[in-house]
């Protein structure tokens, strides 16, 4: 779904993204210190950066495309809202700009209102929200319309524990039943642990799980894929079922 | 306690609105006392005035060259960038009714500020009706010129694997070129040949707009929109440093105070100039302009242009620019913990404030010497400009105490400081309601004859007081 080559983003001189070679076709999740490189690799992807060289499809289609743009939704680390509208009408806007006049939210961000207990957020103005609930409405709007690949920047900045747990079983909801392979950034080891793929960067190259960057230049290629994810069937409860595995941290 | 006042409890914004339909009011008192004075035309044979208006215009048409080069018009919100432009629905549609409101604005702040200023010159040589032409050579040549930055902007901000928009360009360019064209060769752009050019350069613009408004690069919108929303949120808590770093990011500017024009307005910052923006109104306040239009008009039907309408005009029109002028400057500067926390020397920003100051100071110290050596013409043109002067004053005390966004930090910096700052924040109105009255009964003239100079001395002296009291002494 999602491919990089050569990837390379710098502010001036300093190099913070360098990814030779990755193709992402699985819920995956990016871990690395601050300065990482993350959030630069998920902007890329969502098309709202663009990387000084180095090519990224989605699906085929260049990044920032339209075609990419309408297979990709991005939940940013600072949640987007409108002010002026209410969770509930924010979510069917967004839903009619991408599938016309009467369009209605999708099914997997109705289910995620429940999975969420955000219920009684649908009626409020962003202004009368706080963060962390703002944080869910982000990522409601952003399911509210259809889409293949869904990036979160740090999606769980802000949340209690229980929202947290909330959130794991939203992302658990949309990867099986909705299909979405879900790209976040985060710290949150629950997170981490709750997802099938992880890729590590550290300078912006992708590293070892000890956090020694990989060398740019003769660098494996990375795939997360398919093989990553439990076998079907054998479902364990959300929190558990989201575990880690990659190929990059097998090797 | 101050939200309660601003915000309504649904959230719609309300002293926004009403903010903006106050300066409404005002801006739609400005134009048809205009249209009215030009009813009492008066014979002009001064050309220079004029010359100087047409060179003024088609430099004007060139600077869209350097605005798209620093990010271009649109500032629009993290969620228009992600969901809207984001959707599959042409960007035009987005970005072309923004580009139209911010074009037509700052036309009309361009048209005010011509006619204005030719009003002050001489009002009696030049009269009204080469007030009206100056007025629309730069009102359409702003036009033209805002219309032009949008294909600029996609020309230098087209990346890699962006193609750069080359036919907007030309058009761009042939529009300079017929204006450009038409004052080398001594010709003036309100003849037929010039307003045909003028017309050109406003019809070639439209057409670069749209032709480049769908290829507008998303990131960097999205870019400048996360600047703005760090900015404002580094604002709320304190962290001022931040706020600029962010303004800079926001126009992109990484490196502060490098500009090679720099010396062309070494009075501000650059990052501080370029943060003028448009305010984007709703429909209620669209309505209610019309509203204010009509009472306005209707109030001007019943006026008298000799007893100061038109000095109150001028009043009007420089409340409008000083407070384009004074709002963004004191949105960054003027906030009350800047003289505490800030890290640095506070006068590289605070000087834009300082040197506005300075000038209004002057220009009244002008009016007064105007009026005191006798001289009626001089008084009358000194008077009036002092009168400006009050409205860029007024202004001040409107950009730097009643902004919404302040009241709103106010909110959330808790009630001890809420009833003194309402208090100064209501300061401006209530001044420019009190020149208004004091104005149409004839009490404050522009001429020089006002019965009663003192009222005069003390109603610009409150303003001074006020727009220049350090805001940050009322801080507990």
């Amino acid at each position: 779904m999602i491919e990089l080559r050569a990837l390379q983003h710098r502010y001036g001189k300093a190099v913070v993204l360098d990814v030779p070679r990755l193709s992402i076709d699985a819920s995956t999740v990016l871990v690395g210190h601050n300065g990482a490189g993350k959030s630069t690799l998920l902007l890329s992807l969502a098309g709202l950066l663009v990387p000084t060289e180095g090519v990224i499809t989605i699906g085929g289609s260049p990044a920032g495309s339209p075609a990419a743009r309408r297979r990709v939704s991005f939940v940013p680390d600072s949640p987007a809202l409108f002010d002026d509208l209410t969770l509930a009408d924010q979510m069917l806007y967004v839903a009619r700009l991408h599938g016309g006049r009467r369009a209605e939210p999708t099914e997997a961000s109705g289910e995620l209102v429940a999975l969420l207990d955000a219920g009684e957020l649908l009626d409020r103005l962003p202004s009368a929200m706080s963060k962390g609930q703002r944080q869910k409405a982000s990522l409601l709007v952003a399911t509210a319309r259809p889409c293949a690949v869904l990036l979160a920047d740090e999606p769980t900045t802000g949340l209690d524990a229980e929202s947290r747990n909330a959130l794991l079983r939203g992302f658990a909801y949309l990867e099986q039943a909705a299909g979405i392979i879900i790209v976040s950034s985060t710290h949150d080891g629950q997170l981490i642990a709750a997802t099938p793929g992880r890729l590590r960067l550290s300078g912006g190259r992708l590293a070892d799980e000890d956090g020694e960057a990989g060398e740019s230049s003769d660098q494996a290629d990375i795939e997360v894929g398919e093989s990553q994810r439990e076998p079907a069937g054998a479902a364990p409860p959300p929190s558990s079922r989201w575990r880690s595995r990659s190929r990059f941290s097998e090797e | 306690m101050a939200v309660l006042a601003l915000d309504a409890p649904d959230g719609s914004r309300l002293g926004d609105d009403l903010y903006s339909l106050y300066l409404a009011a005002i801006a739609w008192l400005v134009i048809p006392m205009y249209a009215s004075a030009v009813a009492q035309v008066l014979p002009s044979d001064i050309t220079d005035f004029s010359r100087l208006v047409d060179v003024a215009a088609a430099v004007a048409l060139a600077t869209p060259i350097w605005f798209g080069y620093r990010g271009g018009p649109f500032l629009v919100n993290r969620a228009v960038v992600l969901h809207e432009l984001g959707s599959p629905l042409d960007p035009r549609g987005v970005l072309a009714p923004r580009l139209a409101r911010q074009a037509v604005a700052y036309a009309a702040l361009a048209g005010l500020a011509a006619n204005a200023l030719t009003a002050m010159g001489d009002p009696e040589e030049f009269g009204y009706r080469l007030a009206a032409r100056n007025s629309f050579v730069a009102a359409v040549a702003v036009l033209a010129a805002v219309l032009q930055i949008p294909g600029w902007l996609v020309a230098w901000k087209a990346g890699r694997g962006w193609r750069r928009p080359w036919p907007a360009v030309a058009a761009n360019l042939a529009g300079i070129g017929a204006v450009g064209a038409v004052v080398v060769l001594d010709r003036s752009l309100s003849s037929p040949l010039g307003l045909t050019a003028l017309a050109a350069a406003v019809v070639s613009g439209a057409v670069s707009a749209w032709m480049v408004l769908s290829r507008v690069p998303v990131p960097h919108l999205w870019r400048r929109a996360t600047a703005l929303d760090e900015m404002r949120s580094a604002a709320l808590s304190f962290d001022f440093q931040r706020v600029l770093v962010s303004l800079r990011r926001a126009v992109d500017q990484t490196e502060a105070h490098r500009s090679p024009i720099r010396l062309a307005r070494p009075w501000m910052p650059r990052a501080l100039w370029r943060y003028l923006a448009s305010v984007e109104r709703g429909w209620n306040t669209r309505l209610g302009q019309v509203v204010a239009g009509a009472l306005a008009a209707a109030l001007v039907v019943r006026a008298d242009p000799a007893n100061g309408v038109v000095a109150l005009a001028l009043a009007a029109t420089g409340m409008i620019v000083g407070f384009e002028l004074a709002s963004p400057i004191a949105s960054t500067a003027g906030q009350i913990w800047f003289g505490v926390h800030y890290p640095r020397g506070s006068s590289p920003v605070l000087r834009g404030q300082v040197a506005t100051a300075a000038v209004i100071a002057l220009v009244i110290a002008a009016a007064a010497l105007g009026w005191l050596a006798g001289s009626e013409q001089a008084g009358t043109a000194l008077a009036s400009a002092g009168l400006f002067a009050f409205g860029t004053l007024a202004a001040a005390v409107q950009g730097r105490l009643g902004s919404p966004d302040l009241a709103w930090m106010v909110d959330k910096l808790g009630p001890i400081l809420a009833p003194a700052l309402w208090i100064r924040a209501l300061a401006g109105p209530i001044l420019c309601l009190a020149l208004t009255v004091v104005v149409s009964h004839g009490w404050l003239r522009p001429d020089g004859y006002t019965p009663w100079p003192a009222l005069t001395l003390a109603v610009v002296s409150a303003a001074v007081v006020v727009a220049c009291y350090p805001l940050e002494k009322t801080l507990p």
